[in-house]
């Protein structure tokens, strides 16, 4: 039996502990060997030396307070139990897994949902600009008819028509600056509120940076932590909210067209 | 010599010896075994345990040949516990003395 050869058989017996202390463990063992080697004595002397290979597992098993008992045989049962959990974990992942998508189809619809309540003013709002200009144009035209029956006068028509029309031009600018305005209005609010809740997340992550030394330094800080991962994860979520639904100039044009 | 024995006493000489100074396993296990002849593949797990149960500190020291080797150090804990050891050593081995003597005086 070479070094390899008793290392492996070795391992296969401490398979029951963490994969670290078995590599630790077996690197101690293989010094050991290599040391005895270097002081002049063969590979296979220096394993004998060891002993049974065994009972030099069932001393080490103890030291870990684990029942030496746990060789071959268990090692099956071990590795069906391994079977049966990587199997149980499979269907846990895909119940899982179904569920989120579920979830997350379910979050979409409701997105949907919220950015058609959200848009309404807005297609209110040009459904409105629309209709008035329509009843202006229509109240226009009756004052026409009304006028050209009564005085039939072509040049103040005319004139007419001229100052009405620059009136309706008037209106119109107004509309859509009273739109812009809104649409300003709009978007400054949802910066703001993005630039809010950025600040709250940098704040959160600068937080939870110190939760997680503190958490490792050993204080109860699990909860905390938790509960700063969410915010952060919040006014991430909010920044992004807002983000999208900031009202932009280019896509209202192309709806204007 | 009795194999019960020297499982008994090992702890203690493990302490002492790494008391006086840090040492790595190899040689550690060679200056036991100037004491009491034992296998040496017996005194890893005990260090192991002596470890976990925080007597030893470890550390890991470059040397000139070959990996890095593990050092051992004596924890204040060590230290108590390795007293109390010797105190019991002590009055046991005073125990068993004296009846032996006594009975082959008897």
């Amino acid at each position: 039996m070479d070094k390899r050869e008793f290392l492996k058989e070795l391992g296969k017996y401490l398979e029951i502990l963490d994969e670290k202390e078995q590599q630790d463990i077996l690197d101690e063992y293989l010094q050991h060997i290599e040391m005895k080697m270097k002081d002049g004595m063969s590979e296979q002397e220096a394993i004998k030396d060891f002993g049974d290979i065994h009972e030099l597992a069932a001393d080490i098993l103890e030291a870990y307070h684990v029942k030496p008992q746990y060789d071959g045989k268990n090692r099956q049962n071990l590795m069906k139990v391994k079977e049966e959990g990587k199997k149980v974990c499979h269907s846990a992942a895909e119940i899982v897994g179904d569920s989120c998508r579920d979830g997350a189809k379910a979050l979409k619809r409701l997105w949907n949902g919220i950015c058609d309540i959200l848009k309404k003013p807005f297609r209110l709002a040009g459904k409105l600009e629309g209709k008035m200009s329509e009843g202006f144009s229509s109240l226009h035209s009756g004052k026409k008819e009304s006028k050209k029956t009564k005085k039939e006068n072509g040049v103040k028509t005319g004139f007419m028509m001229g100052v009405w029309n620059g009136f309706k031009r008037g209106i119109g600018w107004c509309v859509s600056a009273f739109r812009w305005c809104m649409r300003c209005l709009w978007n400054l609010f949802m910066v703001g509120i993005a630039l809010f809740s950025g600040i709250c997340m940098m704040f959160g992550i600068l937080f939870f940076g110190i939760v997680i030394v503190l958490l490792i330094a050993g204080y109860p800080l699990l909860g905390v932590m938790i509960m700063t991962f969410g915010i952060i994860l919040a006014t991430g979520a909010l920044v992004v909210l807002s983000y999208c639904s900031m009202r932009r100039g280019s896509k209202k044009r192309e709806e204007e067209c | 010599m009795n194999a019960q024995f020297k499982k008994g006493v090992l702890e203690l000489i493990v302490l002492e010896s790494v008391r006086k100074r840090d040492m790595y396993g190899y040689e550690l296990v060679e200056e036991v075994s100037k004491v009491v002849d034992v296998n040496e593949g017996t005194i890893y797990p005990l260090l192991k345990r002596l470890t976990n149960e925080r007597y030893f500190e470890t550390y890991l020291r470059e040397s000139t040949e070959g990996p890095p080797r593990k050092y051992y150090h004596l924890t204040a804990a060590g230290v108590l516990y390795r007293d109390e050891l010797e105190r019991e050593w002590d009055t046991f081995q005073e125990n068993v003395c004296n009846f032996l003597k006594e009975h082959k005086d008897g």
